[in-house]
């Protein structure tokens, strides 16, 4: 692994060495970023010894390299493909550079605070350092490189109250290379807050991207955060993304994960339960493409007693799409009187598609209750043939039925408005004219 | 409207219909009835054009055109239906989508209108009233958690909405009680007209004396072994298909 440095590797060195005068203007905001730069080379890059990475290495991981995007890109126009949601305030970066001109106008107030990060670290350049990982980890490393390279991101601290929907929008362009960004969320959620965040990674004109995202999460003091993401970059676009959350007494953490584009897209998610009474539900939705591959790995630690996880994954996987989806749940010594759900289902439509699924436990303590369970299958030839005898045609039968396989995981998103755009996009354009409200 | 010549049929390696002849003109109510295993179902998929099964000869001929040769969405669109033995349950597909999505499929079919949500709820609930169908079965997925009585009235609710030409009922009267039984029968008889025609596949004559057939055929071992009027399906009643089995035997 530390043979001669890999294209992907000098890459991160080359950008690192172009853009630190510009990412941090105090020597301390440099010295920070450099040491993750410099824990993330001396780790180097994840190989087919680390367990979760085995699929990923095999397609050139290694031998791709990137450049930073141009900070002139972000005055580009908006992309097609964003949503319209009503009373939502809204922050949008292009390639990870915030651009007023596409955000909304935001109203100063005591409980919550909507800024960027750039905005956050000039208050608190201490903060710039609290949210490097504690360790080098292989599935948390690309999180050093949000550290190392991020000029700016999105900062949410919300005390008490409800707040209204935020809207962060992460536009990556395109170059002949592969042109990279570094997307980065913050949140943080106190004092019985109740919050609801779309989180939306869309591309915008042609060219390939590579997008390396970092959204960090505390919860805690009964408080609740739902967190939706909606990844839909483009077919040729690579996407490392990272979750970390910490989740505290009476607090409830909630991501929506919703995987709709991307050659390929990989997501760690690593939750903590740190406090009695807290939650974490992950509800996660994988839908490849031609021969889009989507990975997501999850961790979640029950670290006190009485905690709960419940990790609820749909895959739809056409053509020759690959999924892979583990999860292991870690119930610490002592943390009695924890309950753990993992559920994963995968549907492949194609002869070619191809899923691995891998739920784990690994239990310290007596007194739990842990359950898991997984099933790969396809379109079912009796439900199929009922549809076809009833005079639907054959596409809009199997739309139907794909449609039927994710929508109990997208009826109950806290934005509807995202449930819709992705179950069209899932079974393709359903007729409309044969929907009733309230029908469907 | 139906013609079939000699139609042998196999699933895997079982050969179920054996060289099985059919005619069914237009208003008229034929019955199938026949021992579990003599093929009634098989017949009644092979017409609704489901794909496990192999042709080996035989024609099939509605309304004059090969049958066999048109995908199952295009038998539906060209008026057969078949309603199922057992229903199958699509959990996340609405039930009025599902109404909706199919009786406009066929009205482009016919080159007629297609229906507005307004007039089509109206058709709609004028037929679940025929078929005491509760208003909450608007809002439910396709058969889901129904109950076997529910789902048959389910299906004849698709029929009375469909209006389809020919109507292949595969043991619709099976796992009903005598009042669901009434209230399946009801629905039938509303489809009865000089340009239809019906075929109930059925295990008892107890349905027949609902919906009174023209023609009672027997089918035993792949072929229609006798064929008669509904004094038929009484005989059969008295004395059980063993009866056929051992005439069929003798000289």
């Amino acid at each position: 692994m530390n043979a001669a440095p890999s294209p992907f590797l000098a890459s991160v060195k080359r950008a690192h060495a172009e853009a630190a005068a510009a990412l941090s203007a105090d020597p301390e905001g440099r010295r920070v970023r450099s040491a993750a730069l410099d824990r993330f080379l001396a780790a180097g890059l994840p190989s087919a010894r680390d367990e979760n990475w085995k699929y990923l290495i095999l397609r050139g991981l290694a031998r791709s390299d990137f450049e930073l995007a141009p900070a002139s890109a972000a005055r580009a126009p908006a992309p097609a493909g964003l949503l319209t949601l009503a009373g939502a305030t809204r922050l949008a970066f292009i390639d990870g550079r915030f651009s007023a001109k596409l955000s909304s106008p935001r109203q100063p107030s005591a409980a919550l605070r909507i800024e960027t990060l750039t905005a956050l670290y000039a208050r608190a350049p201490e903060l710039l350092a609290s949210a490097l990982p504690l360790d080098d980890h292989a599935d948390t490393r690309f999180a050093l490189l949000n550290t190392a390279l991020a000029p700016d991101g999105a900062s949410l601290q919300i005390e008490g109250g409800e707040s209204p929907l935020i809207y962060l929008v992460f536009i990556a362009t395109g170059s002949a290379g592969r042109q990279a960004s570094f997307p980065r969320v913050r949140i943080r959620a106190t004092h019985g807050a109740r919050s609801t965040i779309l989180e939306h990674h869309v591309a915008d004109g042609g060219g390939s991207r590579f997008v390396n995202s970092l959204a960090d999460i505390e919860v805690d003091d009964s408080s609740r955060v739902d967190l939706c993401r909606l990844h839909a970059l483009a077919p040729d676009a690579l996407q490392f993304d990272t979750v970390r959350a910490r989740v505290g007494a009476g607090s409830t953490f909630a991501l929506h994960s919703l995987v709709v584009g991307g050659d390929i897209v990989r997501s760690d998610v690593d939750v903590t339960l740190v406090g009695a009474g807290a939650v974490s539900q992950i509800n996660g939705l994988m839908v490849t493409a031609g021969s889009e591959h989507h990975e997501l790995h999850a961790q979640l630690r029950h670290a006190v007693p009485h905690t709960t996880s419940r990790t609820h994954v749909r895959a739809v996987v056409n053509d020759s799409g690959r999924s892979i989806c583990n999860s292991k749940v870690i119930v610490s010594p002592g943390a009695r009187g924890s309950a753990s759900e993992q559920n994963f289902r995968n549907l492949l439509l194609a002869s070619g598609a191809e899923a691995d699924t891998r739920p784990q436990l690994e239990i310290h303590n007596e007194d739990v209750k842990c359950s898991h369970g997984a099933s790969t299958g396809r379109l079912d030839p009796n439900e199929l043939f009922y549809l076809l005898s009833r005079g639907i045609d054959a596409a809009t039968a199997r739309g139907l039925l794909t449609y039927a396989f994710v929508i109990d995981l997208l009826k109950d998103l806290p934005v509807a408005e995202l449930g819709r755009t992705v179950a069209r996009r899932v079974a393709g354009e359903l007729p409309e004219r044969d929907m009733i409200k309230d029908f469907i | 409207m139906l013609s079939i010549q000699n139609l042998e049929v196999s699933i895997g390696d079982r050969r179920i219909l054996k060289g099985l002849s059919l005619e069914v003109a237009a208003g008229e109510v034929h019955a199938i009835m026949g021992p579990n295993g003599s093929g009634k179902s098989t017949l009644a998929q092979v017409l609704a054009g489901r794909p496990e099964y192999t042709i080996h000869s035989g024609k099939v001929l509605y309304k004059g055109q090969d049958l066999l040769a048109l995908p199952p969405q295009e038998r539906a669109r060209a008026g057969v239906f078949l309603g199922f033995q057992y229903p199958v349950e699509i959990p996340g597909v609405n039930n009025v989508y599902l109404l909706k999505a199919a009786l406009n499929a066929i009205r482009r079919h016919r080159g007629v209108a297609e229906l507005d949500a307004f007039e089509f709820l109206t058709l709609v609930k004028d037929k679940m009233k025929l078929m005491q169908i509760d208003e909450a079965f608007l809002s439910r997925a396709v058969n889901e958690g129904f109950s076997g009585g529910e789902k048959k009235r389910n299906e004849i609710l698709q029929l009375l909405v469909l209006e389809p030409e020919l109507a292949i009922l595969d043991e619709t009267d099976s796992g009903l009680d005598i009042d669901a039984l009434k209230i399946v029968a009801r629905g039938v008889n509303a489809t009865r007209r000089p340009d239809r025609a019906i075929l109930l596949v059925t295990h008892y004559q107890r349905l027949l004396e609902h919906v009174v057939p023209d023609r009672v055929h027997v089918l035993t071992d792949g072929r229609i072994a006798r064929s008669g009027d509904r004094t038929l399906a009484l005989e059969l009643e008295r004395q059980g298909y063993d009866w056929l089995r051992q005439e069929g035997r003798s000289p």
